[in-house]
């Protein structure tokens, strides 16, 4: 201890108090984001508006998924009642079943009477409440009166004009009954149009399984004895009903959404150097067919990225190294939440399909470490630094996401898709502002829910 | 110091403005002290924004009644949080022996408040304890330039005192044979 005694303490005390540290730059942005988290450093604020405005475009694909699958569920329901009761009912004639879509509801005797399938009557009155009216064709409302006057002559015999032969009470009671007669005709004729009309509106959801509306409905040669509503060409005459043609079948439009989870390995690279290791992305998507070629799709995904830079496409400004500090390279590392929008077109109308796709990804910087090795300026040494952040940016749409690949259809409802990916820096991402390409191989597999 | 007082309690009521100035004003302050304890000077850097977050999340807590010696007394109380988060900052990289040299930039070379030797002096002996081992430079700056007692450092760093009083003996050997080779060089 000979060197070293208690004025060294007080000259070590000294010197840890006044030693000439540089004590800039100063960085009071991540001290108030830590503490203001409500409003944040200003640039973080700023961006993350961006990220509030993308919410609601996300919810925006959201709404006609739930919407087109709720719907789904009600059409389909309907189909399947009324599939059920034409495979009952098809021996009958063309015109009996063709009369039976229009045969008023409450109009039980007359149906009982003529022998007829009344297949509307599978509509709930929550079905037929919903639709909107819109008044009868004139040709409809003729075949309806004389539907009526036909189930009228069987049911009470009466025949116009109901005074003949009558005087007194008997007219009174006649007039009046004629007047009640006319009010639930008109009720009727309501009630006949607006199913006429939903059939109209749900073509063609309930097309492979009724006989549809066509241009004959309108060509006036419908024998004049029958409410007639004309079937398609393809509509076999003998049977009344016809089952759909498979060629139809393999062209179904696979309208609807989907959900699914994707995964693929990650190789990135910054300006075509070399590559530091492999990443992965991770998440899940849901997507909405539009027809049988278009699809838009949206995700949400955990992304881990690995890199190797050259100090010359690192910013330095972000991380705050002073600009006399010449950073010779860096292996960097971020983990990141992913947010791609993509349009994806299928080559093919079959369900195994090629496809390809373009969009836009928006990412969410949770956290970024860089090792770099850096040199104070001409003739000083070479020395390792080593830099962390937490939710370091946001990045709204910074990449263009091509990719290609193949559907391969497992059952009516699952699919399994292979897809390999590029996306290119549309902006500098992270800290150091850095243009990553990366590239991978998605696997996805998702679920229908028409 | 009503000044520092009118700061301290508009930083209690999270004013944001106040705490920016009180931020920096001890900013330097602050740094000096974690810098002494964490080698690399960025992570350094992050510990002291560290230290400010807690200081202002918890100056509600410190009483402003002692007008004579506030900044005094503040100015300890916030050296207390710069060492704990200096340590914290130690035991997240697990007291680990970091090697490479401290870069030239960081040191301040336009200082007048020091003569050119004094700076010299200051830099290479600040130099020379944080080239100590991390066990034996926490213990030494604890206990020789921030006056902490061996019973405090213990209590802090979860060792006995015997091994607080042995590291910073062990320190202090490692010391003498710098300054020794120093002197050695000079010459």
């Amino acid at each position: 201890m000979k060197f070293y005694d208690d004025d060294m303490d007080e000259l070590f005390r000294k010197a840890g108090r006044d030693y000439p540290l540089k004590t800039e730059p100063k960085n009071w942005d991540a001290v108030r984001g830590a503490l203001h988290p409500e409003d944040g450093a200003a640039e973080a604020t700023h961006k993350r508006v961006g990220w509030r405005r993308l919410l609601p475009l996300l919810f925006l694909l959201l709404i006609p998924a739930v919407y087109v699958f709720i719907d789904k569920e009600n059409i389909n329901r309907e189909s399947s009642a009324l599939t059920g009761n034409a495979d009952d009912k098809n021996t009958g004639n063309t015109k009996q079943s063709v009369k039976a879509v229009e045969q008023p509801v409450t109009n039980k005797e007359t149906v009982n009477t003529n022998n007829t399938v009344d297949r509307t009557n599978k509509l709930s009155d929550r079905e037929v409440s919903r639709l909107s009216y819109v008044p009868p064709s004139k040709q409809t409302l003729r075949n309806i009166a004389k539907v009526e006057e036909k189930s009228v002559n069987v049911k009470g015999g009466l025949s116009d004009p109901p005074q003949a032969g009558l005087s007194g009470i008997d007219r009174v009671t006649a007039m009046g009954e004629e007047r009640e007669r006319e009010r639930e005709r008109e009720r009727e004729r309501v009630r006949v149009s607006e199913k006429v009309n939903y059939i109209h509106d749900n073509e063609p959801a309930l097309w492979n399984n009724l006989p549809s509306l066509n241009t004959g409905f309108n060509s006036g040669n419908e024998p004049s004895d029958v409410i007639s509503v004309k079937t398609p060409g393809s509509l076999n005459q003998s049977t009344g009903l016809t089952s759909v043609p498979n060629s139809d079948k393999k062209n179904k439009n696979r309208k609807g959404p989907y959900f699914g989870v994707i995964a693929s390995p990650d190789i990135s690279t910054i300006k075509g150097q070399k590559i530091k290791g492999i990443g992965y992305s991770a998440g899940a998507i849901v997507g909405y067919t539009i027809n049988n070629h278009w699809q838009v799709e949206g995700g949400v995904l955990w992304s881990s990225k690995k890199y190797y830079t050259d100090g010359k496409y690192f910013d330095k400004k972000g991380p705050g190294i002073p600009s006399n500090v010449n950073v010779l390279w860096l292996n960097g590392g971020c983990e990141m939440m992913e947010f791609p929008v993509v349009a994806r077109y299928n080559f093919s109308q079959k369900r195994n399909t090629f496809f390809g796709s373009a969009g836009l990804t928006s990412y969410l910087m949770k956290k970024e470490d860089y090792n770099y090795k850096a040199m104070a300026g001409p003739g000083s040494y070479a020395y390792d630094g080593y830099r962390e952040y937490d939710r370091s940016g946001d990045h709204l749409f910074a990449n263009l996401q091509l990719s290609a690949g193949y559907n391969f259809s497992l059952s009516s409802k699952l699919n399994i898709r292979i897809e390999p990916y590029l996306k290119a820096p549309l902006k500098k991402i992270g800290i150091g502002k850095m243009p990553i390409t990366s590239t991978g191989l998605y696997l996805a597999i998702t679920r229908d829910l028409r | 110091m009503d000044n520092l007082r009118e700061l301290i309690e508009a930083c209690s009521k999270n004013n944001s403005a106040s705490q920016k100035v009180l931020y920096e004003r001890y900013y330097g302050y602050a740094l000096k002290i974690v810098f002494r304890y964490v080698y690399r000077y960025e992570r350094a850097v992050d510990a002291v924004n560290d230290g400010f977050v807690k200081l202002f999340r918890h100056i509600d807590r410190f009483v402003t009644d002692d007008y004579e010696h506030l900044e005094q007394r503040f100015m300890g109380w916030m050296k207390k949080i710069m060492i704990n988060v200096a340590i914290d900052e130690l035991r997240r990289s697990s007291m680990l022996v970091e090697i490479g040299g401290i870069p030239e930039h960081l040191w301040e070379t336009a200082d007048k408040t020091l003569s050119p030797d004094q700076a010299l002096l200051y830099k290479e002996l600040v130099s020379m304890v944080k080239q100590l081992p991390p066990a034996y430079r926490t213990v030494f700056n604890m206990v020789v330039v921030d006056g902490l007692s061996h019973h405090e450092v213990a209590d802090a760093l979860d060792i006995s005192v015997g091994t607080s009083k042995s590291n910073l003996s062990r320190a202090r050997v490692l010391l003498q044979k710098h300054i020794k080779d120093l002197e050695k060089s000079a010459i």
